[in-house]
């Protein structure tokens, strides 16, 4: 209990992908103009994080370490992240085509997300910090990759709504565009830097 | 010759990566706080863009177009981990500073872009060059907002350490956050600034000709 | 589609392109990997050619991810070139939201840690704060050291901007002088708080407990400040009932116009509560209620009664642990000749001490349990073998075994016979104790005189004046 709780705060408050790591700085910028966009790319990349940590992390430690190809993993892992991609859109088009319209546009863009890439490279390295003395497992694995994907939607979703926001406001003209949400992004960023001291 | 002028000019200014494209966000933001890191993880996206920017010229002819996609991707990632390999070897320094931020150059739209926007177009000479400037644009962005991160943010310089007054703030996200949100305005203000003013000499010069002719 | 047109389509073209591409990179990276590749070895001696600026000879050891309260040994290594010194590679817990793993040189001389040669960083996960960690601040372990000192950032083992990232690599150094000192070298921690509840409310190095006249504990707590109170220092008796009966402030640091209320601070809020008082206001994790909800605790000086409460709460919950680290026989005579962890006494109302003793075994005599009264002119009141120890065919003798030959019993009475030492004088002596049985006997003789000559330790000269004031 104490190791979910200790996975849940960390990747969703202190070790947030976004204000924290930095990682899927892509989508936070140029995808959080409008909330419900947020929210299904939030939603996208969740989805996507975890089902390539479910197969990442098992690959990796059943097959890669035993046969000591351990240095392949990044050819492996963004091969395998590109296919689930792939075939997640055909799924999804084929099984619900609203769903597809509403997420659907979103996967293309997914591949090259440093998120998921991100999350498959954490869980196979040490993470002693934040799982404490339990040993890294696929479980703890997922649980951090669909946790860490919730923080993600959450950033995205409050950005997008200071987004929304701002458009009410006149902005000077050079700081139009990237470098007034970039400068939206330090607050929040300021803010979540707060979560560190709970912990 | 003109034409790797303008290559060059693009790559460094008006298609500036980091501050006109706004891609490789993700290692710009998540380093900028060390000058070391930073010019480090430039260096080494400038190398393997020039790599990756020559092969894939090379290979253009040869690689199908349904495929080039997932072809690229697996040119990048072998010369990731290579580079990887390389740095843990030689730079070890260099190496833990850039932590998990290596392996995700692999991702990092820089060099995807470049690819599939520049490299599977023009030859391998070009490419190169194109590959060279962008990353030096690159680097040269990083490596000032990480002097200004780490400066103001630690008080130091390279690791070297040089005044006791600092903003801590500066040196975590939220502080690169707003010094690259910051760069990019001055930079695209300063940049549009001279264009204007190159734009009101020139037309000043040809009212002046046309004027001179009538006369 | 045939097989020929299917060689000649597109699809194929794609899949060997793909696949040569795959294939050439994989051969690639493999010879690369061949090449490049960084052995453990190689790691180790980076790590260790960082810390001494040359190449050192190392013994490996077996250890791997050693769990220590503070911290985790993740490896140690006896380096054999600097005269068996040890390097340990230690992640101290307690940061700033993470953890800092330090290579921690521990000196060794003559079996014994003398000091800490040298502390470097070797990573940090979680920390923001570590460019305020300085060199000095690492140096400052080396010059601090004192024979078994604990590093805590309240001794100024601290970087004023970054305590919590320096709580974390004190934790580390800690773990490896601990983990030396036990694992190493054998020596037993000597943390006597260690199976303690509620140890974070109080400074381990200041508080003591002793055992009280009335066969409770009496608690000396030097209290952790807490919010706006200073260090307190009480005073606790925990009675045998497990409540308190005794309960005195004897420094307070509560701040200026936040005085601790005075039925805190004369301890009569206390008197006769239960540790179960104390967790119904403050929890089972005595966590502070804050300063808005209408609890006890909410006196107006909120945070230093909540450290007294702390404090009660501590001697309250550790009464069983107390008693069992307790050393009742401390500065006792002849304990050679009991089983300490086994006996015990009691001090009764008459102001006499009763002892129930388990006595050592001596030559063909196994264990025996004597209870003892020894009454306030000290003589024996009372003798009673509740296990006799005599072995077949040497039975006690039977003015032995019911006591009566004990009864009125001086201290001189028995060295008379034994001398000062108790010295078993042999069989062949005619002596008292040669009674066919002289091995049991003697060890019973023995029960006595440690019975008689203990009885100013067990009753202290102040207590019986104050007793007879009464």
């Amino acid at each position: 209990m104490g190791t979910f709780i200790a996975i849940v705060l960390a990747a969703v408050l202190t070790n947030n992908f976004i204000t924290a790591k930095t990682y899927g700085i892509c989508p936070f910028l140029g995808v959080s103009k409008k909330t419900s966009s947020a929210a299904g790319m939030g939603i996208a990349v969740t989805l996507v994080m975890v089902l390539a940590t479910l197969v990442t992390y098992p690959i990796y430690m059943y097959v890669m370490v035993p046969l000591k190809i351990e240095f392949l993993e990044i050819i492996f892992f963004i091969f395998i992240i590109a296919s689930l991609v792939q075939m997640l859109e055909k799924i999804i088009q084929k099984v619900s085509p609203t769903l597809y319209g509403a997420m659907g546009i979103y996967l293309p863009l997914i591949t090259t997300n440093c998120a998921v890439l991100g999350v498959t490279e954490l869980v196979i390295g040490d993470m002693s910090a934040i799982i404490g003395t339990a040993s890294m497992n696929i479980g703890w694995a997922v649980l951090y990759a669909l946790f860490a994907g919730l923080g993600f939607t959450l950033v995205m979703i409050i950005m997008s709504g200071m987004r929304e926001k701002l458009n009410y406001y006149k902005t000077p003209k050079a700081l139009a565009g990237f470098p007034i949400a970039m400068v939206t992004a330090c607050f929040i960023c300021m803010a979540f830097m707060v979560f560190t001291y709970i912990v | 010759m003109n034409k790797y002028k303008k290559i060059t000019l693009d790559g460094l200014i008006f298609q500036n990566p980091t501050f006109m494209l706004v891609l490789g966000t993700c290692p710009t933001l998540g380093l900028i706080n060390s000058a070391f890191s930073s010019m480090g993880m430039g260096l080494t996206v400038l190398v393997i863009l020039t790599l990756s920017n020559v092969l894939i010229s090379l290979l253009r002819k040869v690689i199908p177009n349904e495929v080039r996609i997932p072809c690229y991707i697996v040119i990048i990632a072998t010369l990731v981990t290579f580079a990887r390999m390389f740095l843990e070897k030689f730079l070890p320094d260099l190496y833990d500073s850039l932590g998990g931020f290596l392996a995700l150059i692999v991702v990092n739209c820089i060099i995807l872009g470049r690819a599939e926007a520049f490299a599977n177009k023009h030859n391998v000479a070009e490419a190169a060059v194109d590959g060279i400037s962008q990353g030096l644009g690159f680097t040269l962005a990083l490596t000032v907002m990480g002097i200004i991160c780490e400066f103001f943010g630690k008080g130091s310089l390279f690791g070297y350490a040089i005044m006791d007054f600092k903003i801590a703030m500066l040196a975590t996200p939220a502080g690169a956050f707003l010094v690259y949100g910051i760069s990019i305005a001055v930079f695209v203000y300063v940049v549009d600034g001279v264009q204007r003013m190159l734009r009101v000499k020139a037309n000043k010069l040809a009212r002046e000709n046309m004027l001179k002719e009538a006369a | 589609m045939t097989a020929k047109e299917f060689f000649k389509s597109t699809s194929f073209k794609c899949i060997v392109a793909l696949l040569s591409i795959l294939l050439v990179c994989g051969i690639f990276l493999t010879i690369m990997h061949g090449l490049l590749e960084v052995t453990a070895e190689e790691k180790l001696a980076r790590a260790i050619n960082k810390i001494y600026g040359k190449n050192v000879t190392t013994e490996v050891s077996d250890i791997k991810n050693k769990e220590l309260d503070l911290a985790t040994i993740e490896e140690a290594y006896c380096v054999t070139s600097e005269g068996g010194n040890y390097l340990v590679k230690s992640t101290g817990k307690g940061g700033f939201a993470g953890t800092v793993t330090c290579w921690v040189v521990v000196e060794i001389k003559d079996n014994n840690v003398s000091g800490i040669g040298k502390v470097t960083i070797d990573s940090y996960v979680g920390e923001t704060q570590m460019a305020e960690i300085k060199q000095s601040f690492l140096d400052s372990f080396s010059t601090g050291y004192k024979d078994g000192i604990y590093y805590t950032t309240d001794d100024g083992f601290k970087v004023s901007s970054s305590t919590k990232s320096s709580n974390a690599i004190c934790n580390a150094v800690n773990g490896a002088l601990q983990y030396v000192k036990t694992e190493k070298l054998g020596m037993e921690t000597n943390d006597i708080f260690k199976d303690f509840a509620y140890t974070q409310f109080i400074d381990k190095k200041s508080t003591t407990f002793k055992l009280s006249k009335d066969g409770g504990i009496t608690y000396n707590i030097t209290a952790n400040g807490y919010g706006y109170a200073d260090k307190f220092e009480i005073e606790i008796t925990v009675s045998k009932d497990k409540t308190i009966s005794a309960y005195k402030v004897t420094k307070d640091g509560s701040s200026g116009g936040y005085e601790t209320p005075e039925n805190i601070v004369n301890g009569e809020k206390f008197i006769g509560k239960k540790l179960e008082d104390i967790t119904a206001i403050l929890g089972e994790g005595l966590e502070y209620p804050g300063d808005d909800l209408n609890t006890e605790i909410n006196t107006g000086s909120s945070n230093s009664t909540y450290v007294c409460y702390a404090a009660a709460a501590f001697a309250l919950a550790n009464y069983d642990v107390a008693l069992a680290n307790i050393d009742m026989f401390e500065n006792f005579e002849y304990v050679k000749f009991i089983n300490k962890s086994k006996s015990k006494y009691v001090v009764n109302d008459d102001l006499s001490v009763t002892y129930t003793l388990n006595v050592n075994s001596y030559g063909y005599t196994d264990k025996f349990e004597i209870e003892i009264t020894v009454s306030k002119d000290n003589t024996i009141s009372d003798f009673k073998i509740t296990k006799d120890g005599t072995t077949d065919p040497y039975e006690t003798p039977a003015n032995i075994a019911n006591g009566k030959k004990f009864i009125g019993m001086k201290l001189e009475d028995i060295t008379a016979v034994l001398g000062e030492g108790l010295e078993y004088p042999g069989d062949d002596k005619n002596t008292e104790i040669n009674t066919g049985a002289s091995n049991s006997t003697y060890v019973c003789y023995t029960a006595a005189a440690f019975a008689l000559a203990n009885y100013d330790n067990c009753v202290p000269a102040e207590s019986e004046g104050g007793n007879a004031n009464e």
